[in-house]
């Protein structure tokens, strides 16, 4: 990279800072090296974010920052998951090389920092290139639309901790957990796809009672709004819920993975001018991050190939109705220079959820192209070995949706539910509750929307596959239900299927469950 | 005043030092695991790099059921018609093979010493320093889990692990300790004894003392967040709790007979040691001054029995260690004798003040500004 003037990094014709540090001390290397990074994100790239902190930790600190991410009180939760994180990283199980502290709103406007926390062990390449890393994360969380339906503030979870402590000491660890885990249990109804679903079809609502006035998505809020809960219960339910307002980022995880490794990548590809050795080692890091076929890292995967298959194709200028038209052999000759392709990625993130983005840019080329790397067993950055031990389920669905011949679109389907456990999508449907007993009801009907119209027999085989995914009779379901009828203290009946795709009732009265066959259930054409 | 150093009180905590951000949540984890409960219990397991086999931790885990998918792969807990899959609450599998798991919890551990032909209960030849460590009572400062785990470290770093596989031998610089913190926690509750003298002329200064009494209440609800407990004291030349229901009516007692002191601070070192004393009031409860804070008000027109100063003296030297703080309204004003009596015997914990009998905004503030700063 030329060195030029570092004086004034402008994102937005805002001055942004810059800074690493060791604990509280700067670190004037790392500093000046990330200040290098941002300038060529922002200047080369066209990326925009705003002031940032690095900090670097040891692996005790760096697992105890993430439990706080996850699990922001202090709770035996979050002390689970700072065991498991340290001892991962500890006995060298899985490396964590970055956590960004998110901010929910424009901290450019209040002047304030994202704090990134780095891992200290990383060799000084690798820190380099995580860094790099981190600036396409920090570009989608200041850029992509989804940010505005997220609410929640980490600035606040100090207070809830504090909050949360006070309720411990006055009513005791047992009964301030117990509230805690209900509230856990709950927080997987909260709504994520709120821009998402469709008004049903006049036959599914009952004709008896008005409440709720519409179809209610967000369960964990009418939990909020209609159980009577002691006043520090409703507190500590109330956090609860703000924190996992969170959840609403996994509907952005391929794009903020795939695009944060596509500029490092960029990155390394920069370095490689002037320092190919150094350039080799990132390669090297991407690819032990993006190269991998399961379903933790499938995203990187994923997202990574596409952004460059988008790169390329729009760079070539292969794109378009005019250029759909054209024959194989005339594609393959077919060349455009227009080199649109960091633009068309910079729009991408900006207005796409991860389902808009592979819905529309993974087509069968793309899979064709990824069958033929897998069957190679190599990919075209570098040539690098598939080893035997990643899961071959994924390897095998992508192979057999090839060879079969399968619609596209069930494809993308099946790699995205690996890729995140969304959960079920339940609503209280409009003028159900009575007070008596609460109703939840499953929706598939956003499955449909996106398949769109298949052949008979794939449509067969696609609900088949699809009953038995996204069948809710299972044990934690049933543990679930158990306990939302214990903060209703009223019967919750859940309308779902078994696996064979029968309408199933369960109905739970917070100690025995029920299950009837007769009850509606969902279904795809609602 | 300054409340927030005062309802302050140090407690020794024992526990592995951890920042405050996460407190002792690990502490709670571990006991959560060893709890019965409706959460499913399962555990993750830590491999050895050298051969991706051999279990090297096994880290037992609670989660808390969510309504969740079956997903395409296992189909784990699919109940079959209508059978009830939620009774079968059997924890998930461990993976019971000969593999070498070092574990977290105590229970865990004691079933890996086993494993290894270590008894928990007798004294093994095999280490006595690990031994030791293991069967030590509380109070010995050393971490068992964290002491296996350094030893574990010490012998795959040295590569040990990977030839021989695991080894109990304690070194000196494996072992780990706990350590003792001091902390900060807020002493939440509080009593406020409100004693006033009822002798007869004392009688017209029933509404003035029941306004500061109320407001001073009021400002201690505020800081102690509603934990307040109200005992009310009545005296004359013999002194008697009074019924918290009749707070009307205390404010308006009237008595004839002398006035003396003594027997109401007696009284109320008697409350604070649960002792037996007249009391017309149906709740006995012991102030318990040394896990709460207790706050006193003497209502009285300074007319102490005279010949009784040395008797008071030695009173209130024993009852003022075991208040907060005492406030002292002298209204009227008969003499000033008893008034310097009290202010000679802790200046720290007394604020007193004298007053006329007058209800107005500036004398009640006035009275309340000396009270209360």
């Amino acid at each position: 990279m030329a060195e030029k003037s570092l004086e004034k990094l402008l994102v937005d014709g805002n001055e942004i800072k810059i800074v690493a540090k060791h604990g509280s001390k700067i670190d004037q290397r790392y500093t000046q090296e990330a200040r290098k990074i941002a300038d060529f994100m922002v200047n080369k790239l066209g990326l925009s974010f705003g002031n940032v902190e690095f900090e670097l930790l040891d692996n005790e600190e760096f697992a105890e920052r993430v439990a706080l991410y996850v699990k922001p009180l202090p709770s035996w939760e979050a002390g689970q998951e700072k065991l498991v994180e340290e001892n991962m990283m500890k006995y060298r199980q899985g490396v964590l090389y970055e956590m960004v502290g998110y901010k929910f709103y424009n901290p450019i406007e209040k002047n304030e920092y994202t704090k990134v926390y780095i891992n200290q062990n990383d060799t000084y390449e690798e820190v380099l290139s995580v860094m790099a890393h981190v600036y396409g994360h920090l570009h989608i969380e200041y850029n992509n639309k989804l940010k505005k339906i997220i609410n929640s503030n980490p600035e606040k979870h100090d207070f809830y901790r504090s909050r949360y402590r006070e309720m411990e000491t006055r009513l005791g660890i047992k009964t301030v957990e117990k509230a805690y885990d209900y509230a856990q249990t709950l927080s997987g109804l909260i709504d994520i796809f709120p821009d998402f679903h469709k008004k049903k079809t006049k036959e599914y609502y009952s004709k008896d009672d008005s409440y709720p006035e519409e179809d209610t998505y967000d369960i964990y809020k009418f939990t909020l709004d209609n159980v009577r809960f002691n006043p520090w219960e409703k507190e500590l339910f109330e956090m609860v819920y703000e924190i996992n307002q969170i959840m609403k980022g996994v509907r952005i995880k391929i794009l903020h993975e795939g695009f944060a490794t596509f500029v490092q990548d960029k990155y390394a590809d920069e370095v490689a001018k002037y320092n190919p050795g150094s350039a080799f080692k990132m390669k090297n890091l991407i690819l032990g991050v993006a190269d991998v076929l399961s379903p933790a890292q499938l995203p990187y995967y994923l997202g990574f190939r596409l952004f460059k298959d988008i790169e390329k194709r729009w760079d070539e200028g292969k794109h378009g109705i005019l250029y759909n038209l054209l024959s194989d052999e005339e594609k393959s000759l077919y060349l455009k220079k227009e080199n649109k392709g960091l633009s068309e990625i910079l729009e991408i993130v900006k207005s796409y959820t991860d389902w808009e983005f592979i819905f529309s840019y993974a087509d069968s080329n793309f899979f064709k192209a990824l069958v033929k790397e897998i069957e190679e067993k190599k990919n075209m950055l570098i040539d690098r070995m598939y080893g035997d031990k990643y899961p071959d389920f994924i390897v095998d669905m992508i192979k057999k949706a090839n060879n079969e011949d399968l619609d596209p679109n069930i494809l993308r389907f099946k790699l995205l539910l690996e890729t995140e456990n969304y959960g079920p999508i339940l609503y209280v449907p409009k003028g159900t509750f009575n007070g008596s007993k609460l109703t939840l009801r499953q929706d598939l009907s956003f499955l449909k929307r996106y398949v769109g119209e298949l052949s008979e027999e794939q449509k067969g085989q696609f609900e088949e596959e699809a009953n038995q995914m996204f069948s809710l009779y299972n044990k934690d379901t049933i543990n679930s239900l158990h306990r939302l009828s214990h903060l209703w203290r009223i019967p919750v009946v859940l309308q779902t299927m078994d696996s064979s795709g029968k309408s199933l009732t369960l109905t739970s009265d917070g100690e025995k469950f029920f299950v009837s066959k007769n009850g509606k259930g969902p279904k795809f054409d609602d | 005043m300054n409340l927030s150093k005062m309802h302050l009180k140090y407690i020794r905590e024992r526990g592995c030092s951890m920042t405050n951000e996460l407190g002792d949540a690990e502490d709670k984890y571990r006991k959560k695991i060893d709890d019965e409960d409706d959460l499913t219990l399962t555990s993750t397991d830590i491999k050895d790099i050298n051969d991706g086999t051999r279990v090297i931790k096994s880290i037992p885990l609670k989660i808390n059921p969510t309504i969740s998918y079956n997903g395409s792969g296992s189909g784990e807990g699919e109940g079959d018609g209508d059978e009830n899959p939620g009774e079968n609450n059997k924890p998930g599998g461990h993976g019971n093979d000969s593999n070498v798991k070092v574990g977290v919890d105590k229970r865990r551990l004691k079933q890996i010493m086993e494993s290894w032909g270590l008894s928990f209960s007798k004294q093994g030849k095999k280490n006595k320093k690990l031994y030791k460590i293991l069967t030590a009572e509380n109070g010995v400062n050393e971490n068992q889990e964290k002491t296996i785990e350094a030893m574990l470290d010490r012998q795959m770093g040295t590569g040990y692990f990977a030839k021989n596989g695991f080894k109990v031998d304690v070194w000196d610089e494996d072992i780990r300790y706990n350590l003792i913190e001091e902390k900060l926690i807020p002493n939440l509750s509080a009593t406020f004894v409100i004693m006033r003298d009822i002798s007869g002329s004392m009688e017209m200064y029933g509404e003035f003392s029941a306004t500061i009494a109320g407001l001073i209440e009021f400002w201690l609800k505020e800081k102690y967040e509603n934990t307040v407990k109200i005992r009310y004291v009545a005296h004359t030349d013999e002194a008697f709790e009074y019924d918290p229901r009749k707070r009307e009516d205390f404010f308006k007692l009237s008595s004839s007979g002398g006035t003396a002191f003594n027997p109401a601070y007696k009284l109320v070192i008697d409350m604070t040691d649960g002792a037996s004393y007249k009391s017309n009031s149906p709740y006995k409860e012991r102030i318990d001054y040394q896990s709460e804070d207790v706050f006193l008000l003497h209502i009285t027109d300074g007319d102490n029995y005279n010949g009784e100063d040395e008797a008071v003296r030695e009173t209130l030297k024993k009852l003022f260690p075991r208040l907060t703080k005492v406030f002292y309204l002298q209204v009227g004003g008969y003499s000033d004798s008893f008034y310097n009596l009290i202010k000679s015997v802790d200046p720290e914990k007394l604020s007193e003040v004298k007053s006329g009998n007058d209800i107005s905004y500036n004398n009640v503030k006035k009275v309340l500004d000396a009270l209360l700063n």
